[in-house]
């Protein structure tokens, strides 16, 4: 090669003929000092070798540091070491078992590496342990015993699983998005039941989400559970100091663990979305210049074209071009949302990841990518796969009416329920348009409902016109417009009697509905009749959905009335039925949701009765189910915790009452920002709690603070009301 | 290391500070020092590492990210490759050493683990040395190596950290990687 002062001449020679065309290259190479156009050449020869010399990234090396190896037959206290099975960047990981016999399987210990503070994490762990130990969850490896080794060092006795990393175990066996989502699904439920005990795992990647076959499909196991915090907190909670101790695997950590803020619940949500991220482009998530990592889970989620497309579609048994359909969308915005760097911004709970990983499954819209209409419709459209024309301007009701007339004209049982499904979505979506059910943005959907309104009266007397009327009544009743919702309830009714019968279970439907706004409306008497004959024909019928609703809401309106023995004889029926068909109850409102809305009925009317602490009981019960299966941190358990709040005051118990305002205060806060009749009511609460406690000043912050929002917001009810109650405050 | 603010520091060097880096330098070999050794430990039989990876981290460990742009990022990531280099080649230095037996005791690796090792080894001194050779001939292709192959930069980082165009930076690349294989050859 030329020496350094020829390097100008090489340099030169190569970046002209870069630049130039074939034979413009040749001519240049001819003309050139023969040296200097020998050493291009070889240059321009050499590129493509240089490229795969390149193309490896370096090699950091094999651990040499291998001091802290236990040979086979090292016992730690009554466990004997065989085979080493890996090593962790906290500790080494051997097969064990009972040197007695006293446990027939075999186990895994880990053994952290020398030099960490181990009378800290023996102290700490002793304080962990119980709380490890109620981790009782198929989808999570137990721990079964800890110490301290001879030499000093602490270790930890896990359930031994011998399973593949989530990721490898999909590729291998080649599983579909689908089945992926479906697999993922099982590790958010294990990681669910730990927060719902308050166990954060910190660590989460696929290397400790271990997947071995089951009988009917594959099970999931998760490993590390708390170990992370076990061996980076001290006793109070505050992180060490030393900078070896942040354990966390950066490709799936989220930013706070970096930065060293505060760990949450929301952490694990965070590396649960990169997790994701990589099981279904299998890649893992990296960050590239100028984007944050949500952004960059966007754009290679939208553009699967990539060099090794074919290999990664193959192995969710697809075609590239399927695959990028399949994540774009909605997958994209569900990690989106999970690995928004700031924790409060991503999805509340792990159950609500979950949530609405389970809502692309069965088509409905995730909640992660907003309420957008035209996401809406394109989610309407897809949920239902007969064609429907997607004409410019067509309303939502339109399409409803589209996919109803195909309904019916089925006559399949199981599409009949899609269509009950149908109506449920459109409600809960005007519902969450406009949340307390007045008109921001409202001009626009309430257009859109107008015209699917007239173009329902317009159509020939057929169930897909009762059907629809419903449905049209139904999403009136959400917004409030009773005006509009009554007329199209009674019509829908009776349309349903003259073609299907008085008895038929739709007509009982339309009836309910019918009723409910009835009550509504004050009605009662109507209402009560109405739910009663509808309750008699479900009762003969033995529908046990119906019976769920019919109880439920009738056991509503006896409560608004006070007829107390009433409600709770239908509390009482409806708890038995929930016994038999534990997942009875219509459309978002079954199962254990169902239930903790009758335990909730329960407790009000042993708060009436003065039976208080009957009733903290109850709500307690109520509260658990809303936490396990709507989460903790849905604006309904927080609205439950405030229910339950004010009643703990009424007994005087502000001490506990304080720390469940705090939390449902954080929740409808994010759930609504700062100026919501909901979040006012907290504050309300709050400031009962403050007086309660003799803390006026306090108390006159939180009116204040009320009023302040409510003036603001255009609330006139709730800002006089606070200014009320502050003047009362200060007599 | 807790009274040395890196992300300081960083801003006043990609705002023309030179005298920052050499401040802020020893703990970014620190951090990555550490990091590598904790990564070896956890990657049992193949420590492969994306060196992007480790850079990241160290970068995440030391800077306050919301605090900093991309072209302060890019100077860290720049400013972590030539660090990178030296760990790595440090690192191959002391295991060539110990397969000639220089006094390291045997590993209890694998034999054939060991022999791989040693390949990978020998390729990075060789590229050290070829690339102390091309920084005669040209010091901002060598860093432009660094940059790419040390610190997993993009071109457009590599640019801005080096305060070249995208264009010039990809053309260094191009002809700094082919002569150094025709160098390490």
């Amino acid at each position: 090669m030329l020496p350094p002062d020829r390097w100008p001449d090489v340099e030169r020679l190569f970046r002209t003929v870069l630049d130039a065309e074939a034979d413009e290259a040749a001519r240049l190479l001819a003309d050139a000092d023969a040296d200097v156009a020998a050493e291009v050449q070889a240059l321009l020869a050499a590129e493509h070798e240089a490229d795969t010399f390149f193309g490896r990234p370096p090699h950091l090396g094999n651990a040499d540091e291998v001091e802290d190896d236990l040979p086979r037959g090292t016992r730690l206290g009554p466990w004997e070491v065989a085979e080493e099975l890996g090593r962790g960047g906290m500790g080494t990981v051997y097969r064990a078992r009972r040197a007695d016999g006293a446990y027939a399987q075999d186990v895994a210990v880990k053994v952290v590496h020398r030099g960490m503070d181990s009378a800290q994490i023996v102290r700490r762990f002793q304080q962990e342990r119980t709380l490890l130990a109620t981790l009782a969850h198929e989808g999570v490896a137990r721990l079964i015993d800890g110490g301290v080794a001879g030499d000093g060092r602490p270790y930890l006795v896990m359930e031994l699983v011998e399973g593949q990393p989530l990721t490898a175990y999909a590729d291998a066996r080649r599983l579909t998005v689908e089945a992926r989502i479906r697999l993922f699904l099982d590790v958010c439920a294990a990681v669910s039941h730990a927060h719902q005990r308050l166990v954060v795992h910190r660590d989460l990647k696929p290397s400790n989400i271990l997947v071995t076959d089951g009988d009917v499909r594959p099970h999931v196991k998760l490993l590390d559970f708390g170990i992370a915090r076990l061996l980076t907190s001290s006793g109070d909670g505050e992180a060490l100091t030393l900078p070896e101790l942040r354990l966390f695997t950066p490709r799936y950590a989220a930013p706070e663990q970096a930065t060293g803020a505060p760990v949450t619940t929301a952490t694990d949500v965070y590396s649960l979305g990169a997790v994701l991220f990589e099981l279904l482009v299998g890649e893992a998530l990296r960050l590239a210049p100028g984007q944050t990592m949500p952004e960059r889970a966007s754009a290679v989620l939208r553009t699967m074209p990539r060099p090794d497309a074919e290999a990664v579609a193959h192995a969710r048994a697809t075609s590239p071009a399927r695959l990028e359909r399949m994540l774009r969308g909605d997958l994209d915005a569900v990690c989106h949302l999970a690995l928004r760097p700031e924790p409060h911004a991503r999805y509340p709970s792990v159950e609500a990841l979950a949530d609405d990983l389970r809502r692309h499954l069965t088509g409905l819209p995730v909640r992660a990518r907003g309420n957008t209409r035209r996401y809406l419709v394109a989610s309407f459209v897809r949920r239902h796969r007969w064609p429907v024309a997607v004409a410019a301007g067509a309303s939502i009701a339109v399409l409803a009416a589209t996919a109803a007339v195909a309904v019916q004209n089925r006559r399949i049982a199981h599409e009949r329920d899609r269509a009950e499904e149908v109506a449920t979505v459109l409600e809960n979506v005007f519902l969450r348009i406009d949340p307390g059910g007045q008109a921001e943005g409202g001009a626009s959907t309430r257009d859109l409902l107008d015209r699917g309104a007239e173009e329902t009266a317009q159509m020939a007397d057929t169930e897909a016109k009762a059907h629809l009327l419903d449905v049209v009544a139904r999403v009136y009743r959400a917004l409030g417009d009773h005006n509009r919702a009554l007329p199209r309830h009674e019509q829908a009714v009776r349309l349903y009697t003259a073609l299907r019968g008085r008895d038929a279970p739709e007509t009982l439907a339309a009836e309910h509905h019918l009723a409910y706004l009835l009550t509504a409306l004050g009605r009662t008497d109507e209402a009560e009749a109405m739910y009663r004959r509808v309750l008699e024909v479900r009762r003969r019928t033995g529908d046990p959905t119906g019976l769920v609703e019919s109880t439920s809401d009738l056991a509503d309106l006896y409560l608004d009335t006070r007829r107390l023995a009433e409600a709770r004889a239908l509390i009482a029926e409806g708890l038995a039925v929930l016994e038999r068909h534990p997942n009875a109850g219509p459309p978002s409102l079954e199962g254990p949701i169902a239930r903790a809305g009758f335990l909730y009925q329960q407790a009000l009317i042993e708060q009436q009765e003065g039976r208080l602490d009957d009733a903290v009981a109850r709500f307690h019960e109520a509260l658990n189910l809303y936490r396990a299966h709507r989460g903790p941190n849905h604006i309904y358990t927080a609205a439950v915790e405030t229910k339950l709040a004010s009643l703990l005051l009424e007994q005087g118990n502000g001490a506990a009452a304080g720390p469940l305002l705090e939390h449902a205060r954080s929740v409808q806060e994010r759930a609504w920002g700062p100026s919501h009749p909901w979040v006012y009511a907290v504050y309300n609460t709050q400031a009962t709690q403050a007086i309660q406690a003799g803390d006026r000043d306090s108390a006159q912050a939180l009116y204040d603070r009320i009023r302040a929002r409510a003036e603001a917001a255009g609330d006139t009810l709730w800002a006089a009301r606070a200014k009320r109650q502050a003047a009362q405050l200060r007599r | 290391m807790a009274d040395v603010d890196v992300t300081q520091m960083l801003r006043a060097f990609s705002g023309g500070d030179a005298e920052a880096a050499a401040r802020v330098l020893p703990h970014v070999y620190d951090e990555l020092h550490r990091i590598a050794l904790a990564r070896l430990r956890s990657e049992r039989d193949d420590a492969t590492l994306a060196p992007l990876d480790l850079v990241h981290e160290a970068y995440l460990r030391l800077v306050r990210v919301t605090e900093v742009t991309w072209q302060d990022r890019a100077h860290f990531f720049a400013l972590a490759s030539g660090t990178m280099r030296r760990i790595l080649v440090d690192r191959a230095r002391r295991r060539g050493a110990a397969k000639r037996g220089d006094g390291a005791r045997p590993d209890t690796l694998h034999e054939d683990a060991i022999a791989g090792a040693a390949s990978h080894a020998d390729e990075l001194l060789a590229l050290d040395a070829a690339l102390d050779a091309l920084a005669l001939r040209s010091p901002r292709q060598a860093r432009v190596v660094e940059c790419r192959y040390f610190a997993g930069l993009t071109f457009e980082e590599t640019a801005e950290a080096l305060g070249v165009s995208v264009r010039t930076a990809k053309e260094d690349w191009r002809l700094a990687k082919a002569w150094l294989y025709l160098a390490m050859r």
